[in-house]
């Protein structure tokens, strides 16, 4: 499709909202551009039912024809490209891939990266109008790398939060574009917060102090939203402190909207709402995950947790409508930003055209970006640059000599455009008119050795056919660093298998065996499992080959197990034995022949090594910091036979190199992070230098992965028998520093100055250095300015130091460039963790000033003193509702977080609203709806001499009320019930007639007839479909029993009767019922002997229950009940509790008030019975009607009652009566069900309970 | 290599329809077994060995079972058929569709249906019936649809078929009212890539909360509740008609007689 189709299209879907609303008066305001943005989301957010609100909570948002709004998908990558192949149908090539974040890293360049993401929202934009992707884009990750085995390593900028701020800075301001008004695309920071592990992110908790979390883990976040106005984040799978990140309040409300200001929307990681259920444990139900993610402030889930169980949290009062709407008015407000519901011409990118996709001037860029990247690990005796004029023949080796890897989260660029570097060399020195030999040969293999396996469960099958099934995950011992998990999948596995661990299993009777079974999945490249008796070398019975290589099947990291069977080895073992599971990497291939000798026959060796997305990847870290696969003997093979090997890394990000960087025979190492579609193209013009490498790593580079704490400890500072981490802490002998990279120039650094030497927080200070390319190359140089506080007391534990700023300049050969760098005071805070604030510690400051973190070439100082001037930061008001109804009343309120983080109480907010009449705001944030329309309400507020504001949304809809309701011609008055009760004689019903409140508002009256009946008055709105339904219910008199009689009096109308569970003489004076199988709840109405009788109007009725025994697992109860049908009725019943977790564990009984309406069931209240009951089970119950409100009432001796509590529940043709049911196993339960493997119901002997006495008033209405 | 693929391909065809066993289309689970149904009717065992095997007047195309009772389709479409397990057509229903019913699937009480019209149905007894047109209430804003697939479970109902172009194509709901189209991309080997095999069916998994799409040329597309996190695997069929999870193991059935028990 074209752009002018898209144009059309688009105009067509305007046209068709507008029609679509052409009963309207005017354009609606969701369309109408003269409303702010917000107020137009509230609009249109208004106008859904609650269906189509539900479909809206995902991450593949529904289409509503009827308001013009079409189907969106929220998700997209772009982290490094547009994630997108080619589409010929709609004239579109592959996306441009660039350097991935790594790599972007090492440039140490915003303004480039900020470029590159504009180039990237460009082809979004061009993709976006050909209607097959949208503009939101969960991209950049933000996160700071704590640990480099993390297997997302590749896709952040760097170790230290303020280089990936900064990184990032410039990433989301090319997405966002410089339009005033609307967004270029969306940028979405993750994985909001501490979700710098993969294995066990969806179940762990990433645990640390306050001081780490703000200066570490939350600081890019922290700037970006205060310093970019972020539109997105993504709430991560793990928990923090054992509270899911996308379940906190704190985390997300407190932390990111109303400390940092974010305005926006917050998607959930694809499955974290799932996680907070099924991972974290945190929530019973997915409905109350559900309701504790919406809370919190996930606005959207990438999972379908939101889209399936939303309404059902909301009818079980688990999540108001208002944290719907407040949801979805966030997402349209961003979608709105990007012009999606205005007209074409105003939005300022919508004339994009296809092929900006991979244009020359984005391939150029990436080309340009990929020059840029490279770090210059080693270059001992200037072997680099080549110069080509004296080669005669250069050895191209390696896996990555002719491959372009791209790494995670790109597009896939045309094939024309990916460069590999033989390509790029050979066409380089073509094109340079050299006659070299350019040799290649692959020689070696990037096969992983990390979690080369996930275990479910092996099966001993003996000489007799049977077989015994053992659970992997269920081991006894294990070897250092084994774990069990299941990431996204459902299957239990044991994990981060690494190359000899090993799994114990004691008592695993293997007399008479004849096979093994494994059940195992291949996440990447496999392994073996040798099967042992005794020991980890014990004595071997089996051996499976579960590789790739073998023509295993791989299921990745997201696969389920799959058995591979081997012969077991009849060594004459009997009876039971520690079984041990052993695994191994496969054995590295030889180097071969041909690629030595192409080698030594070569003038220079370049070998190309590094990682793919085998190596680490989403729900996979590194077990090791080896380059995988045999490289590491390759490069040693090859530096064997040339004494001038180039060894060129490219990696996703640090690697162990001890046991080659020292190695003579290699004079130089050059480091890329995944360098885009170009790589091949920039690694010529660096090698034969036509560019100086000026990139600078950055991370630390570990000499072993031994220096690490474990990954699953999120602390930075050093403690008793673990390393600091990141340069902020560590402290040992590394391979190369954070910061370091050297260049085919020199510079050198003078004239060290610094603008202040007394500073207060609330200063700025420039340092400033001359630096002099004293060297042959013009070349960049990226200065770096660290910063120490050595006055610091030692308990305090500072870091070492903290990049706080640097910069990259370009300096020809024989120049000086003047670098100057600001640094604003109030940046050097550090987080009190008594006080929950910033503070600075007073005494020196020690700037330094270096080519890298260990590379200082100079230092500054100034003395701090003072305090940070407290002042104003971020004002957040809200509402209670942003959707009101004529007539309510809904509070507003606001917070008010200073400049050092921490809040202000007792502060005066002055209110306003733009457009009284239509909603108005008292001194005291109280919001009252006035008529239809929409309004902006203010929030001012003044503190520390500065005043700002914010403000939210409301829209005004028609009420739903009834200015009068006849009843038989006599006016009633209605109060807060939707129920109005007659008490009557058999008859003719009076005539209902009602007036709604608001002409906006249809009112239809279905009349009742006949008494006993129900007339029903309902309310609708024409643009949302809401209905209201008002119930006038007419009946007779009901009829106490005292159960005297041998017989049900003729009152009693027994639902599914089953005469031998009930009986009046077996204990006279009681109605004696025992318990069937079954219930009235939600799907399972099949519970025998509810026994009810007419009660069509309000009363109150007593009983006396005695209960033969406690209810017992799952859910026996017995009580009273209101009922209309199976699928709706109010409970009061004395009932077991149902222990999720341990169905064989009996749980003390409570009273429950339950209500179920349309056979949606919710429990109102429910009261643990220990200590209250006594031991004769004799509980007294009162349950009181009045209109739609249940009050129920209990008493263990007949005279003194307590309240239990209330249900509102409009039934109509009301029937009150006595149940004992067995109980119905939930749903979700059911559902697992079968028998073989899943949940059963467990057994449990009939509840029996008498009745003593069935007493009912019956009553009009008040 | 491609074309020693494929001569494995249809020797392996060859040889499971040598084996002459049945070609069922669809299957439920049923008492601890399977109701399995093609050009013949059968009762299958947990472990997909078959205990009894009956005629059929017409070849069925899709089978449900809701709260004991078995419904079915026969390959016109025309009426929803109430069947016993060994395929004795109790009751017929006329369609109350424009379109020819394609498939059925039950959730709880509720039965599902769609049409080769691009209509889908609900009903909680059989006589009243809830249709949404689908392609006139999406007019513009989905593509138009013919419709061959329906699954339900775990809170929502998933249907696909093919769009006019050939293209094919979800759609989930919750409550049937309102649809959101699902995505099929999925990614090989880092590549992203769209399903483009015609679907056959669908089918959901309670224990692994997840649909898979049935496809020609033995194509399943998993489809987890992360809604991104698409496979796409293969199995040696020209074309996979059902997949029928019962506890922790599936049944999949294709052509050629392909009957395949898959364990965890």
């Amino acid at each position: 499709m074209n752009c002018f189709r898209k144009v059309f299209l688009a105009a067509a879907l305007f046209s068709l909202a507008a029609s679509a609303l052409a009963q309207e008066d005017q354009l609606p305001i969701y369309l109408n551009t003269s409303y702010s943005f917000e107020e137009r989301a509230t609009d249109l957010v208004s106008r859904l039912t609650l269906e189509e609100k539900q479909a809206l909570l995902g991450n593949n948002m529904a289409a509503v024809p009827r308001l013009g709004v079409k189907g969106y998908n929220v998700w997209s990558e772009a982290l490094h490209g547009v994630l997108s192949g080619a589409n010929p149908s709609v004239g579109l090539l592959g996306p441009t891939s660039f350097p991935n974040s790594v790599a972007l890293g090492s440039t140490w360049d915003p303004a480039l990266t900020e470029r590159m993401a504009s180039a990237i929202a460009d082809e979004a934009r061009a993709i976006y109008q050909t209607g097959t992707k949208g503009l939101t884009f969960w991209s950049p990750v933000v996160e700071p790398v704590r640990d480099p085995r993390w297997g997302r390593t590749g896709e952040s900028y760097g170790e230290d939060p303020f280089l990936a701020t900064e990184m990032a800075r410039g990433f989301v301001r090319g997405l966002m574009g410089s339009d005033p008004k609307y967004l270029k695309a969306v940028p979405t920071a993750k994985h909001y917060f501490a979700n710098n592990s993969e294995f066990d992110r969806h179940v762990s908790s990433s645990n640390m102090d306050s001081r780490d979390m703000r200066e570490f883990y939350l600081y890019p976040y922290k700037r970006l939203i205060e310093d970019e106005k972020l539109p997105s984040i993504m709430s991560s799978y793990n928990a923090v402190n054992h509270v899911p990140t996308s379940a906190s309040t704190f985390y997300l409300d407190t932390l990111a909207r109303r400390t940092y200001g974010m305005k926006g929307y917050v998607t959930g990681d694809c499955a974290a709402i799932e996680d907070i259920w099924n991972g974290h444990y945190y929530a019973e139900t997915r409905e109350l995950a559900t309701a504790l993610g919406l809370r919190a402030g996930v606005d959207s889930d990438c999972g379908s947790i939101y889209q399936r169980f939303a309404i059902s949290a909301y009818e079980q009062g688990l999540l108001p409508m208002a944290d719907i709407d407040r949801a979805l008015i966030n997402m349209f407000t961003v979608r709105m930003r990007t012009g999606e519901f205005d007209p074409d011409q105003m939005v300022p990118y919508t004339l994009t055209e296809p092929s900006r996709v991979s244009s020359a001037a984005n391939r150029a860029l990436a080309a340009e970006l990929a020059v840029r990247t490279p770090v210059l690990l080693k270059n001992e005796g200037k072997v680099l640059p080549l110069d080509p004029g004296s080669l005669k023949r250069i050895a191209l080796i390696g896996p990555q000599a002719d491959d372009v890897e791209l790494g995670p989260y790109s597009g896939r660029p045309e094939a024309s455009a990916m460069i590999s570097p033989y390509a790029g060399i050979k066409a380089y020195l073509a094109q340079k008119g050299y006659d070299v030999d350019v040799t290649l040969s692959t020689g070696g293999d990037i096969k992983s050795k990390s979690n080369l396996l996930y275990i479910a469960y092996f099966e001993v099958e003996k000489t007799d056919g049977t077989v015994t099934r053992y659970d992997a995950t269920k081991f006894t011992a294990s070897a250092e660093g084994i774990t069990v998990g299941s990431g996204m999948g459902e299957e239990e596995q044991v994990r981060s298998i690494d190359d000899g661990t090993w799994t114990a299993y004691d008592n695993v009777d293997i007399t008479n065996i004849e096979n093994i079974t494994v059940g195992l999945n291949i996440p990447t490249e496999g392994g073996i499992v040798e099967i042992r008796v005794g020991g980890p070398d014990g004595n071997l019975i089996g051996r499976i080959e579960a590789t790739k290589a073998s023509g295993a099947r791989v299921g990745g990291v997201y696969g389920a197990s799959m058995p591979m069977k081997t012969n077991a080895l009849k060594l004459g073992f009997n009876g039971p034995q520690t079984v041990y599971l052993v695994y191994k990497a496969p054995q590295d291939a030889p180097i071969d022949e041909a690629t030595l000798k192409a080698a030594r026959e070569a003038d220079v060796a370049v070998v190309f090594v590094g990682t793919d997305e085998n190596t680490a990847t989403e729900e996979a870290d590194r077990l090791t910091l080896l380059l995988p696969g045999n490289q590491l003997s390759l490069i040693k093979a090859v530096a064997a036979e040339n004494p001038r090997t180039i060894v060129v890394m490219q990696t996703l990000g640090c690697v162990e190199v001890e046991e080659f960087c020292h190695l003579a025979s290699i004079p130089s190492i050059l480091w890329t992070g995944y360098n885009g579609q170009a790589q091949g193209e920039a690694i010529p013009r660096i090698l034969f230098g036509e560019v100086s490498p000026g990139g600078k790593l950055n991370a630390t580079w570990f000499k072993s992965v031994k220096d690490l704490p474990a990954i699953t400890d999120y602390n930075l500072r050093k403690s008793a028998g673990a390393q600091g981490r990141t340069l902020w802490y560590f402290d040992r002998e590394v391979s190369y520093p954070f910061g370091y990279g050297l260049s085919y120039t020199t510079f050198e650094y003078s004239n060290f100055r610094i603008s202040k030497t007394a500073i207060t927080p609330n200063d700025a200070v420039t340092v400033s250095v001359d630096v002099t390319n004293t060297g042959d190359f013009s070349a960049d140089e990226v200065v770096q300015v660290y910063v120490s506080t050595p006055d610091s007391p030692a308990a305090l534990e500072r870091p070492l130091k903290r990049l706080k700023g640097f910069q990259r300049v370009s300096i020809p050969r024989g120049q000086t460039r003047t670098v100057s760098i600001g640094i604003k005071c109030a940046d050097l805070w550090f987080w009190d963790m008594d006080k929950d604030r910033m503070t600075f510690d007073p005494g020196r400051y020690v700037f330094e000033i270096g080519a890298s973190s260990a590379d200082i070439r100079g230092t500054v100082s100034a003395n701090m003193s003072g305090s940070l001037d407290r002042k104003l930061k971020t004002v957040w008001a809200s509402a209670d509702a942003n959707v009101l109804r004529i007539g309510d009343v809904t509070r507003a309120s606001f917070s008010a977080c200073m400049n050092d983080d921490s809040f202000e109480n007792g502060l005066k907010g002055i209110w306003k609203s733009n457009n009284p009449a239509v909603a108005t705001v008292s001194a005291d944030g109280t919001v009252t709806a006035r008529r239809m329309g929409v309004a902006t309400i203010t929030c001012q507020v003044t503190a520390g001499g500065v005043t700002r504001e914010d403000s939210f949304a409301v829209k005004v809809m028609p009420q739903m009320g009834i200015a009068s309701l006849k009843v038989g011609g006599k006016a009633v008055r209605i109060g807060e019930s939707s129920q109005v009760s007659y008490v009557m004689k058999p008859g003719k019903a009076p005539l209902v007639e009602a007036v709604a409140a608001d002409p906006a508002i249809e009112v239809s009256v279905k009349q009742a007839g006949a008494v006993p009946g129900t007339a029903a008055v309902t309310l609708s709105d024409k643009v949302t479909g809401d209905s209201r339904v008002l119930t006038v219910i007419f009946g007779t008199k009901g009829v106490s029993d005292s159960f005297q009689k041998p017989t049900l009096g003729n009152q009693w109308q027994p639902v599914r009767e089953d005469p031998a569970l009930w009986s009046l003489t077996e204990r006279p004076g009681s109605l004696v019922l025992t318990s069937g199988k079954g219930d009235i709840a939600q799907e399972e109405n099949d519970a025998p002997n509810i026994l009810v009788q007419e009660a069509n109007a309000d009363w109150t009725v007593d009983t006396r229950l005695t209960c033969f025994t406690t209810p017992a697992a799952p859910a026996q109860n017995a009580g009273l009940v209101a009922y209309q049908c199976d699928d709706n009725f109010v409970k009061f019943v004395y009932s077991a509790t149902f222990n999720f977790r341990r169905l064989d564990v009996p749980a003390a009984g409570q009273l429950q008030l339950l209500v179920e309406e349309n056979g949606s069931q919710k429990s109102l209240v429910s009261l643990p019975m220990d200590g209250i009951i006594g031991a004769d089970n004799v509980l007294y119950l009162r349950l009181v009607k009045e209109g739609d409100l249940y009050t129920a009432w209990y008493s263990v001796d007949g005279r003194k009652y307590e309240k239990m509590g209330t249900a509102r529940a409009q039934l109509r043709d009301v029937k009150a009566g006595v149940l004992c049911c067995g109980g119905a196993m939930p749903a979700m339960m059911r559902a697992f069900g079968g028998g073989r493997g899943g949940f059963t119901m467990p057994e449990a002997a009939p509840l029996k309970v008498a009745f003593d006495e069935f007493k009912i008033v019956s009553r009009s209405s008040k | 290599m491609l074309r020693k693929g494929l001569w494995v391909f249809l020797l392996l065809c060859c040889f499971t329809a040598a084996w002459g066993q049945d070609t069922f289309r669809a299957a439920v689970a049923f008492r601890d077994g399977f109701v399995a149904a093609g050009d013949r009717i059968a009762r299958l065992d947990a472990e997909a060995k078959p205990t009894d095997t009956f005629p059929l007047q017409a070849p069925l195309v899709s089978l449900a079972l809701v709260e004991d009772t078995l419904f079915a389709l026969d390959t016109a479409g025309t009426a929803l058929l109430h069947i016993t397990p060994s395929g004795e057509i109790l009751s017929r229903k006329a369609a109350p569709s424009r379109g020819r019913l394609r498939a059925i699937a039950a959730d709880g009480r509720t039965l599902w249906a769609v049409t080769d019209a691009g209509e889908i149905l609900r009903t909680r007894d059989g006589e009243q019936w809830t249709i949404l047109d689908f392609n006139a209430h999406y007019q513009g804003f989905y593509p138009e649809m013919a419709f061959c697939a329906v699954a339900a479970g775990g809170g929502s109902v998933m249907v696909a078929g093919v769009g006019t172009d050939k293209t094919p194509a979800a759609f989930t709901s919750a409550g049937g009212s309102v649809w959101s189209q699902r995505s099929l991309d999925y990614a090989e080997g880092g590549v992203p890539r769209m399903l483009e095999a015609e679907p056959l069916s669908l089918s959901y998994d309670a224990l692994r909360d997840r649909f898979y799409l049935l496809c020609k040329g033995g194509f399943q597309l998993t489809l987890p509740s992360c809604s991104h996190c698409n496979s796409l695997s293969r199995y040696p069929v020209e074309a996979l008609y059902a997949r029928v999870p019962l506890a922790f193991d599936s049944l999949l059935l294709g052509s050629g007689g392909f009957v395949r028990l898959e364990k965890p």
